[in-house]
């Protein structure tokens, strides 16, 4: 059984492995950062089924705040994903990225461990520092390794989240000075706050204030419809393993941060908003798979289904019942392993080429039969094919909204012509890039090695253990669902 | 009669060492015409002072001394000792400059004790102005300080920038020193007192029509020397033809006199009238954080940009002034604010005075690429900006969270709400000064080689740098080192 100061060394190791990273030799980096990182991951993979612990330490006792860490099934899973996709992304640029490699692995480690410590955090002013500070080592991945308009897209991507979580910073000093106010005691803590403000609640209309607060941050990252537009620049703009990252484990943040934060703190001012907010998530999966289909840049391709995807995910969250949230979550972890699959492969190819316009490839299935088959394969899980991953969560989605009692049942019917136009547009890449006439000479690009199978096959793994035996990793997600669920007002259930 | 001066004077010695220090420079430079010795005699003997002033750092009640004059309270002691910080910070900041070889500096090497008397001589009038209890000595604290500035800006005479910069002080100076004087006689005018606890007394008693006169024209003398927008145009020309060590002293030292000068006048004469003055100041600080921050934006030149950022930080300070109601018992937030500000500063300035040029305006593009050639420093440099911006989880951001949190506590909701606007623009000029250290390519950095070694090799202000850094860093951690110091200097809760 594992003990409280496992959340300890989850935190610790990635933030002890950036500071160590730069005094290492030029050479051993590589292979240095990455064996930490499969550490990590090993770490990580030793707490499954041991949630719920616990940690706490004074942080700046006067005001209460504090370093208090709590693991359930929620921040375990994503944790997982975070240090998988890591290790991932430092293999994908093991022999890719050559300029600075001492900063860059370091960063990397250093944003495992800010996302790991903003997914730990009970503390809500904690929580807040981790949110901000996740932006820092992103910012400079994006503005140092990143493609040619990277200034611009890092700091149209800093700014829109800081904007946001400037307004949760807010918010969330309201929270913790008006229970100071009512009961004379600082703390910070979320589980103490959300059950005096359900016992003692607040005018409604603040709540419904402070709950916007905490969305329109959360919203911003995720990417809720309208405020999108930075996450195309950044993802164009990223180095590969910076893409693969950002989809796979920052946009998780905001949508960890709705189901985490946001909507159990404030159940009945969720409810008064479902239906805006589901609308713009339907906007947001009609919207992005429209504009995903008209773009020739492949990468800009995939960041606008992102935004279709996590439409799925935040409609999901708002229809508020525990099936839909189920599925919203693991729709979080597939749209993680297969974005970032789809990431690295048209890194891959990009690498080769330098190009990622669509036009400019074609017939690669002749040429590159296994990349195509990986291609393949990965597109069907992101269109939602049964039997693969993609299907079970957007079918949950579905189904749990389909159910709900604050969500109109026709913005779920919309919403599921967002599968039609997903495989739209999916199947117009897959068709460009695989079949037909090639429009150019591709015959130098080589198909993948040892080191692209070493990449690749777990990712293709999970795409079909996640699709044809979806319970072993919907049970864990269920329990942290019902728990929050249990915990809100019975006319919420 | 005799008895109580000399305990007075044995009460105050931490102030009246001062110029005791400064009177030991002139005669070592009269007798053995060593700058070095005076650098050396200014440093060990503030250094003195300030381990005595620490080591006798009494909690004792409040003593008036000199007949009332003087007030020696906690606020007076624990600004004393954050002045003497400073001011052995700008001596720090100001040695490189002085000792290199390089020829500019040596042409006012002979000169360097005319500096630290002039620097050491306005700080003892900061100290004067913030512990006085009378208007007079009150005034006479103001000029010696400001007198005393006028000089250090226009230390390099033989250079245009430098005697434009004193020019400009020199004239608004006086004129706001008028203002002020104007204010001061509308003060005396209508209540016929000096002394502010008299002030106050007849203040609170009744109804004085001119008190509002005396309230606005004090206000803006003292907004003025805080540089708050609309009184804040004079900062870009003369911090950017300061000496890089004035321009520090100018962002720490004068705005920590007016912040206590401020704290004395507007609680403790203008206490009972709060209603009449709070608004006229929270407007000012509001205008001044997003103004100077817009302002800031648009700068080029380092020096100005750190101008407009010192204008909207003044904002912030104003506000911890107007949250610092002694009657309530709060005022830590503008403590700590004032502290790890000034750190931070001395910080930067520390840095912008190792990689300066004086024959040619600091541009931002001369940062390019520092980051690349000499890391260590563009990460000092990083830390210590993002610490300015308020990005967490360094102390930058917690001063502003406290900042926030007792605005929300008074219910100032609309002035957090600006004030954190204001900040999102602050961190966009934040960021741009980043992506010049790191993210600008590799460019020929000229400035880097000639400076290595000119300069790299001054250990005074590297250890600067490194103090300034350690602050930014555990003082977001860990904030309890600073933090208990000012709770249990002023007694808070």
């Amino acid at each position: 059984m594992l003990t409280s100061n496992y959340l300890l060394l989850l935190l610790l190791i990635p933030f002890v492995s950036a500071l160590l990273i730069p005094v290492l030799g030029t050479r051993v980096v590589n292979a240095v950062s990455m064996a930490i990182a499969g550490l990590y991951f090993l770490v990580v993979l030793m707490g499954w089924n041991s949630w719920n612990l616990s940690f706490s330490a004074d942080w700046y006792e006067p005001l209460g705040l504090k370093y208090s860490l709590y693991l359930d099934s929620y921040s375990y899973l994503l944790i997982l994903l975070s240090s998988f996709l890591t290790i991932l992304c430092l293999l994908y640029s093991w022999k890719v990225v050559e300029a600075k490699q001492k900063a860059y692995h370091s960063l990397f480690h250093l944003l495992q461990a800010t996302v790991v410590a903003c997914l730990l955090s009970e503390d809500l002013v904690f929580f807040y520092v981790f949110w901000e500070a996740m932006l820092i080592p992103m910012y400079f991945i994006i503005g140092v390794w990143g493609g040619p308009r990277r200034l611009y897209a890092t700091m149209k991507f800093f700014l829109f989240t800081f904007s946001g979580s400037i307004l949760m910073l807010i918010g969330l000093i309201c929270l913790y000075v008006f229970f100071y106010q009512q009961t004379g005691v600082w703390t910070a803590s979320f589980e103490v706050l959300r059950e005096h403000f359900q016992s003692h609640p607040l005018p409604f209309y603040i709540e419904q204030l402070i709950f916007m607060s905490f969305v329109v941050s959360f919203a911003i990252k995720v990417p809720l419809f309208p405020f999108h537009t930075w996450l195309p620049d950044a993802h164009v703009e990223a180095p590969t393993a910076g893409s693969v990252i950002l989809a796979g484990v920052l946009l998780k943040m905001g949508t960890y941060g709705l189901m985490r934060f946001a909507i159990p703190m404030f159940p009945a001012a969720a409810a008064s908003f479902a239906t805006p907010l589901s609308v713009l998530s339907v906007v947001g999966i009609i919207l992005g798979a429209v504009v995903a289909w008209r773009q020739s840049d492949i990468k800009k391709l995939i960041a606008y289904s992102s935004v279709s995807h996590l439409g799925f995910v935040t409609l999901g969250i708002f229809a508020l019942t525990e099936t839909s949230w189920n599925g919203a979550f693991l729709q979080m972890i597939n749209h993680g392993i297969t974005t970032g699959a789809l990431f690295l492969l048209i890194g891959f190819i990009y690498d080769q080429k330098h190009s990622r316009d669509i036009e400019r490839f074609g017939g690669l299935a002749k040429q590159l039969p296994r990349f195509s088959l990986i291609f393949i394969i990965m597109s069907l899980s992101s269109v939602g094919l049964p039997g693969t991953n993609g299907f079970i969560g957007e079918f949950m989605i579905l189904l749990g909204s389909f159910q709900s009692e604050v969500v109109s049942k026709l913005w779920v019917v919309l919403a599921s012509t967002g599968v039609i136009l997903s495989a739209i547009y999916t199947l117009h890449l897959v068709q460009k890039l695989c079949f037909g006439k090639p429009a150019e000479d591709n015959s130098f690009m080589k198909d993948i090695g040892w080191k692209e199978y070493l990449l690749y096959t777990p990712l293709v793994v999970l795409v079909f253990v996640i699709g044809l035996y979806p319970k072993w990793i919907i049970a864990p997600i269920h329990e942290t669902t019902s728990a929050i669920f249990n915990l809100m007002p019975n006319g919420m259930r | 009669m005799m008895a109580t001066l000399i305990s007075d004077l044995q009460l105050s010695v931490s102030i009246w060492a001062w110029p005791l220090v400064a009177l030991a420079v002139v005669i070592a430079q009269i007798v053995f015409q060593n700058s070095r010795l005076s650098f050396l005699i200014s440093i060990l003997g503030l250094g003195a002072n300030l381990i005595y002033s620490l080591w006798c750092f009494d909690l004792a009640p409040v003593q008036a001394l000199f007949f009332g004059a003087v007030i020696f309270d906690s606020l007076t002691q624990f600004l004393n000792v954050l002045a003497l910080f400073i001011a052995l910070g700008c001596l720090f900041i100001s040695s490189p400059g002085m000792f290199s070889q390089d020829n500019f500096f040596r042409v006012h090497y002979e000169q360097y004790s005319e500096f630290l008397v002039c620097l050491i001589l306005s700080g003892f009038g900061a100290v004067v102005a913030f512990s006085a209890n009378d208007l007079t000595c009150f005034f006479l604290g103001v000029e010696t300080l400001a007198i005393g500035t006028y000089c250090l800006c226009g230390f390099f005479r033989t250079e245009i920038r430098s005697s434009e910069s004193a020019l400009k002080y020199l004239f608004i100076g006086g004129f706001s020193t008028v203002v002020l004087l104007y204010g001061i006689a509308f003060i005396y005018g209508s209540t016929g007192f000096t002394r502010f606890d008299e002030i106050s007394r007849v203040i609170a008693a009744g109804d004085k029509p001119l008190v509002l006169m005396a309230v606005l024209f004090t206000m803006a003398g003292l907004a003025f020397k805080l540089a708050l927008v609309p009184f804040h145009i004079y900062t870009p020309d003369v911090y950017e033809g300061a000496p890089t060590a004035v321009t520090a002293y100018l962002a720490t030292m004068v705005k920590l006199a007016a912040v206590g000068i401020s704290l004395r006048i507007f609680w403790s004469c203008f206490g009972a009238v709060s209603e009449v003055w709070i608004p006229f100041w929270t407007s000012l600080c509001v205008a001044s954080i997003i103004f100077g921050n817009i302002a800031a934006l648009q700068q080029k030149s380092l020096k100005k940009l750190l101008a407009f950022s010192s204008v909207s930080h003044a904002g912030f300070l104003g506000l911890g002034l107007l949250l610092a109601d002694p009657s309530r018992g709060i005022g830590f937030a503008l403590f700590s604010y004032l502290a790890i500000y000034s750190g931070m500063s001395l910080g930067v300035f520390a840095i912008v005075a190792l990689l300066e040029d004086r024959s040619k305006v600091f541009m931002l593009e001369d940062l390019k690429g520092l980051g690349l050639a000499k890391p260590l420093y563009g990460i000092a440099l990083a830390i210590l900006v993002l610490g300015l911006a308020g990005i967490p989880p360094l102390a930058g951001f917690m001063i502003k969270f406290w900042i926030f949190q007792q605005l929300v506590e008074q219910s100032y909701f609309a002035v957090a709400i600006l004030a954190a606007l204001g900040s999102i623009v602050g961190v966009a000029y934040y960021l741009k000064i980043l992506m010049y250290l790191f993210m600008s390519g590799d460019s020929d950095w000229g400035l880097a080689t000639r400076w290595s070694v000119l300069r790299d090799q001054i250990f005074s202000v590297r250890s600067l740098i490194l103090a300034a850094v350690l602050l930014s860093l555990i003082g977001g951690l860990k904030p309890d080192f600073y933090a208990h110091w000012i709770l249990t200097t002023f007694a808070l809760k």
